[in-house]
């Protein structure tokens, strides 16, 4: 019951860009240039403390930033072995999440209007929502091999609850005099549920479909690393285990690109997707 | 809510209905029907594939062996670690997270790194801090605050942006100092906020812990369910996962229940 409200959990890309209301003319920190200008500033100076920091330090403890940017150079251009291994997970990511949005989204909408069938499975689901699935990584060893399956598998089981949870908030949030207005003026089941309940379910499903997204990269990178070794996880875990750390960080920061790269796209998705909502999602 | 409470009259009766009609309602009976039903399926199932995945039975009688000698004292080690993790992150969380708010310059150069490495699996960094820390205890207690600490300072840091400026113009009409204003509007406007991440942190500190002893640190609860599970004691695994499962739920209903009495002008809707 009580994990319900974690449908709160909002991952939130913030707007930086958002200056407070100012009487005055716009201050430097509030214009595109100067923002840019902070920006680069502290980038170059990240780099330049990290590269003065690794220099007197063991390679294998800490690479500086020329080497990694030479790593990544051959792992992206040369070798591509870091296209190769994220190439992989992503599809396999993909098709994990896809499953689970199939899965989810009716099967959300069903527990959200029919009060018998979110009794049934509400102990379930609440269980398995509020367990880490790293858990599960053991067991799925044991029950499906350390093969494609296990990857999907916790892809599946990563990203699966959040849009589950998130689907049944918002079917359950639809304001009911919307839906005895729709009675009243004899609407079919079919009616209500396409021109009602889903409309104003979707900004929760696609809050719970941008939780899941980013659950399901954790958990592809998780099976990558506890039990496969392969795609960007194993690389990852292969260079550490050799201490060749200029490669560790061209690989955290591979997993980091589709990650942020995830989060930006949903969020653009979500402002084009419910546009009535512009403005008033600000504080999310 | 305070139904509870109230709930000691003498003939048991809380508005009207005893306490049993309370318990016995279509619903929880329907859930409990749902769990029989499910076990004895599970049961039955288990027992043609032992290997698979265990049995209701089997799990309680590995419990009833392996709890208190074996599970729990893992499961302390692990505790312990999440909670030095989390008295750590919520501080410093809380603190980045109205420092980027409060201050411009801080806001446009730090948020773009802070939103980077909330994005990031922390699972990917585990390599790297092995090599840094050891595999020691200091190494759960930085993935718990790696994990925690992120959700924490965005979600402050959203809380205490988004507020609505029309409060404090209103304070400020009416003289409040700064300290005031803080107390009385900054506080308690940003507080559901901070509540929301530190449930989100503490999720993930807890998957983070697990994660860095089932690949590094093996010990804890991490460590028995990777060590059954390499000798197929499935049921043995399974008692790990079913603590941990009771434990996030007592863990995650507590938070909010504590939210619900901490923050009772916050109608659980609002934070969404």
């Amino acid at each position: 019951m009580t994990a319900r409200t974690a449908a709160e959990a909002t991952p939130t890309v913030s707007q930086p860009t958002s200056p407070a209301p100012s009487p005055r003319k716009p201050g430097l920190l509030y214009r595109r240039s100067g923002i840019w200008l902070v920006r680069i500033v502290t980038f170059v100076a990240i780099i330049a403390f990290w590269e003065w920091y690794a220099s007197d330090k063991s390679i294998a403890l800490i690479a500086p930033p020329t080497r990694v940017a030479q790593s990544f150079y051959e792992m992206v251009v040369v070798d591509q072995s870091l296209i190769v291994a994220l190439a992989g997970s992503v599809v396999t990511m993909f098709i994990g999440l896809v499953l689970a949005m199939l899965v989810a989204v009716p099967l959300g909408i069903a527990m959200g209007r029919s009060t018998t069938l979110d009794a049934v499975l509400d102990p379930y689901v609440t269980f398995l929502y509020v367990l880490p699935s790293v858990a599960f990584v053991p067991v799925l060893v044991v029950m499906l091999g350390i093969d494609f399956q296990l990857r999907l598998a916790l892809i599946f089981l990563s990203a699966v609850f959040p849009i589950l949870i998130n689907t049944i908030a918002g079917v359950k949030h639809v304001d009911q005099e919307l839906i005895d207005g729709g009675r009243s003026f004899v609407a079919t089941e079919r009616q209500i549920m396409r021109t009602i309940v889903l409309p104003s379910s979707i900004p929760y499903i696609f809050a719970g479909i941008r939780i899941g997204f980013s659950a399901a990269w954790v958990g592809c990178i998780v099976a990558e690393m506890t039990a496969l070794i392969t795609g960007v996880g194993g690389l990852l875990l292969e260079a550490a285990s050799r201490f060749r750390t200029a490669d560790v960080f061209v690989a955290i920061f591979g997993i980091m690109i589709v990650a942020v790269t995830i989060q930006w796209f949903m969020s653009r998705l979500e402002v084009w997707l419910t546009p009535w909502r512009r403005g008033e999602t600000e504080g999310h | 809510m305070g139904a509870a409470t109230t709930a000691s009259t003498v003939d048991g009766t809380v508005g009207g209905r005893t306490i049993a009609e309370r318990v016995l309602t279509r619903r929880n009976g329907l859930k409990i029907a749902s769990l029989l039903v499910v076990f004895s399926m599970w049961e039955l199932w288990g027992r043609a594939n032992p290997f698979f995945a265990s049995y209701p039975t089997a799990i309680a009688e590995a419990a009833s062996r392996i709890l208190f000698p074996e599970v729990l004292p893992a499961f302390l080690t692990t505790l312990w670690a999440l909670t030095v993790g989390m008295v750590l992150a919520i501080p410093i969380g809380m603190a980045f997270g109205f420092g980027l708010a409060r201050f411009r310059l801080l806001e446009v150069a730090l948020l773009p790194y802070m939103n980077a490495i909330y994005a990031t699996p922390r699972i990917a960094l585990i390599p790297i801090l092995v090599l840094w820390l050891g595999i020691a205890f200091e190494l759960r207690v930085t993935i718990v605050i790696l994990g925690a600490v992120f959700p924490i300072i965005i979600n402050t840091y959203s809380g205490a942006k988004h507020m609505d400026s029309e409060m404090i113009d209103t304070g400020r009409a009416f003289m409040a100092s700064e300290r005031q204003l803080l107390k009385t509007i900054i506080i308690p406007a940003t507080a559901p906020f901070v509540f929301a991440g530190i449930r989100i942190g503490l999720g993930r500190g807890v998957s983070g812990v697990i994660v860095a002893e089932m690949t590094a640190a093996l010990t804890g609860i991490g460590r028995i369910l990777i060590s059954h599970a390499k000798y197929l004691q499935i049921a043995e695994v399974f008692v790990g996962i079913m603590l941990l499962g009771l434990f996030s739920l007592v863990l995650m209903g507590g938070l909010v229940r504590a939210q619900r009495r901490l923050t009772p002008w916050d109608d659980a809707e609002r934070a969404r």
